[in-house]
């Protein structure tokens, strides 16, 4: 799983293993203040008991008496510091101190009770009791450096083991991590195996239900693109066999007419051949419109186009085929009706649905364009589609009556695709009152 | 020699029609597979050449339908379909041949000989009767090694008599091979030819029993 991106694998680890060390982090800072705070309790317990036990010890305390303190015998009485005043008379008497360089600010301090403050360039904790009855003071004081400490020992204490464990949390992470994202190297292996040849669902049934949705929507996918493909082939299959057979017939009419000894036949023949030429140009152009049309996912450009002006125009252009099979064509319309589309797109529409109509109904017949709303409906008089048979209009290459009028079975795809791009609903009934196909486009409403 | 085309498509039938009749064939075309299937029950052909997308009845069920019924006639495909496994159905199901479209009209009457060749059991084309040679393939006739002009009428109507040899032949037979459906016949039109026939082959070389019909046969 190398990549220019992090890995979900090391991004999870890490996320991981940075969440464990903040939270360390805050749990020895905890622990840290926690025990900071019973040190000063406790400090502050021995700091009085310590004063109460210097007040009631110093009595007929005189400093010509006083022995000199012995070296002090742990490193932390430099950061304790006493001192026992004489208050009798003004002003006060040093009676004893701890240390006989340095006073402490014994005026600053207040009356029977705990203080900080700083001194000599350290912080301390100050205590002081007075004896009213025998006019002594006691002073005590300790640094907060002793405190400190404590409290750091005592933290570090909490926190290492968990230090010390950190290494193992991550690697044991690591592996969590990377049996728990098995199920996305199962997934790639699958995908991996797929081709455009073979696309079969992925890791069917055992998904973890986090993948789940990513799995489905891909095989979904992996669905459609199989028929797309399929569709594919099957059109390119469908186009080579439409191509054959007026191929086919093009060289079938040219030999006979190479073999034929009869001037008329041969003339014959070729008018034919000319004929085939024609329907193949014809299969061709359908090719390439409804190629054209399978690139598109949206129309190149929408504008306003009125339809029923569009409808016009476009019947104009194929009255002529109308009117030499003496078929009626009609246009009914009140007012303009104005969607937004490709007026290109819906003239090619248009113009196969006409061509369609015209095509099937027989001479001395009505075709009959309508519009109504956002609805185009086209109408003909000919033999119509059987209500079973009309879901396979619209199929590629699907002529449901071969032997009938000459055509390539392309029409109405192209119908349906244009209607698709438009966002339009093409639908197939047979006319009411009489025999004959009823075609419908509904547009939607322009927003 | 006398075809069933069956392909529904106009200009392709049309034009495989006219070329197999400049090329010495009797064909009789239908553009349905449900009339096709009809008309093998009632006449007969010396070969059948098959589309297979065809209305009402596929190709192939048509194949398989005719050969169900015990139907000898070689069969040859003519389709669009290029598939393999087409193709490998098509013979299957009991095609004699199966050629792609488009297809050169007379490289498609050369494999038609061939496959009415072979049904009547023979490797080489040519037929010898006596001192008349006939080559159905390329439609010539030689009397003693030279040969003989005849019209395509006359060529078919010798030919069929001397495929089938030994046999009598009636007029109505012979009528029905060289005459496809629209052509219009004349009661006398058999007659002409035998007589034609007689006058550039020698005039014993058919034989006519009277009332019944025509022969050929091999000098013993």
């Amino acid at each position: 799983m190398k990549n220019e991106t992090m890995s979900l694998q090391n991004r999870l680890a890490l996320l991981l293993l940075g969440a464990v060390m903040l939270f360390g982090m805050i749990a020895g800072y905890e622990s840290y203040r926690n025990a900071l705070h019973e040190a000063d309790e406790l400090f502050d317990a021995q700091l009085a008991q310590f004063a109460q036990s210097l007040l009631s010890v110093a009595t007929d305390l005189d400093d010509d008496r006083a022995a000199p303190l012995p070296p002090p015998a742990h490193k932390y009485q430099q950061d304790f510091v006493f001192e026992i005043w004489d208050t009798e008379e003004e002003p006060a008497r040093v009676l004893l101190r701890s240390n006989s360089e340095f006073s402490l600010p014994a005026h600053q301090l207040p009356k029977e009770k705990f203080s900080s403050g700083e001194w000599n360039g350290k912080h301390w904790r100050f205590y002081r009791q007075h004896d009213e009855e025998r006019d002594i003071d006691v002073l005590v004081g300790q640094s907060d450096v002793v405190r400190e400490e404590l409290a750091r020992e005592v933290a570090l204490h909490n926190v290492t083991p968990f230090l010390f464990g950190l290494p193992a949390l991550a690697l044991f992470a690591i592996l969590a991590i990377r049996f728990g994202l098995s199920p996305l190297r199962r997934l790639t292996e699958s995908l991996r195996q797929l081709s455009p040849e073979q696309l079969t669902a992925v890791m069917p049934g055992d998904t973890p239900r986090e993948i789940t949705p990513v799995v489905e929507a891909l095989n979904s996918l992996l669905v459609r693109t199989a028929g797309v493909l399929e569709n594919e082939r099957r059109f390119t299959a469908d186009a080579a066999h439409e191509l054959r057979t007026p191929l086919a017939a093009l060289q079938a009419q040219l030999q006979a007419a190479q073999l034929s000894t009869s001037d008329i036949e041969r003339s014959e023949c070729l008018a034919k051949s000319l004929q085939g030429t024609e329907r193949m140009s014809h299969l061709v152009g359908q090719l390439l419109t409804l190629s054209r049309l399978d690139e598109l996912t949206a129309p190149a450009l929408l504008e306003p186009v009125d339809l029923v002006e569009l409808a016009r125009s476009c019947s104009a252009e194929l009255a002529t085929e109308a009117l030499a099979k003496n078929i009626a064509l009609e246009l009914r319309a009140e007012t303009p009706i104005e969607i937004s589309a490709s007026e290109e797109l819906l003239r090619i529409m248009l113009r196969n649905l006409l061509d369609n109509a015209i095509r099937y109904t027989p001479r001395g017949g009505h075709v009959t364009i309508a519009l109504e709303g956002n609805t185009l409906t086209i109408t003909d008089s000919g033999p119509g589609v059987a209500a079973d048979k009309l879901s396979l209009l619209g199929k590629r290459f699907s002529r449901l009556d071969p032997s009938g009028p000459e055509g390539v079975g392309l029409g109405l795809s192209i119908v349906l695709r244009i209607a698709a791009l438009h966002h339009a609903n093409a639908d197939f009934r047979q006319a009411t009152g009489h025999s004959g196909l009823a075609v419908s486009v509904h547009f939607p409403e322009t927003r | 020699m006398r075809i069933l085309l069956v392909e529904d498509d106009a200009l392709l039938g049309d034009g495989t029609r006219k070329s197999l009749g400049h090329l010495g064939f009797t064909v009789d075309w239908l553009q349905d597979g449900r009339q096709a299937l009809n008309a093998l029950s009632g006449e007969k052909y010396d070969a059948i050449v098959l589309d297979l997308g065809l209305p009402h009845r596929d190709g192939f069920a048509l194949l398989q339908a005719a050969r169900d019924k015990g139907l000898h006639t070689p069969i040859l495909i003519l389709t669009a379909r290029d598939d393999k496994l087409d193709k490998l159905k098509g013979f299957s199901l009991g095609a004699d041949d199966y050629v792609v479209k488009p297809v050169d009209m007379e490289e498609l009457a050369a494999r038609l000989r061939a496959l009415i060749r072979r049904t009547a059991g023979r490797a080489t084309p040519r037929i010898r009767i006596g001192e008349v040679e006939v080559d159905p393939d390329t439609r010539q006739a030689w009397l003693k090694g030279a040969p003989v002009e005849l019209s395509t009428k006359e060529f078919a109507v010798l030919e069929l008599l001397v495929q089938n040899a030994g046999r009598v032949l009636t007029r109505a037979q012979l009528e029905q091979s060289i005459y496809g459906w629209g052509d219009s016949t004349d009661s006398n039109t058999i007659e002409v030819f035998i007589h034609h026939l007689r006058k550039k082959l020698g005039s014993d070389f058919i034989q006519t029993l009277r009332g019944i019909g025509y022969t050929v046969r091999q000098p013993s």
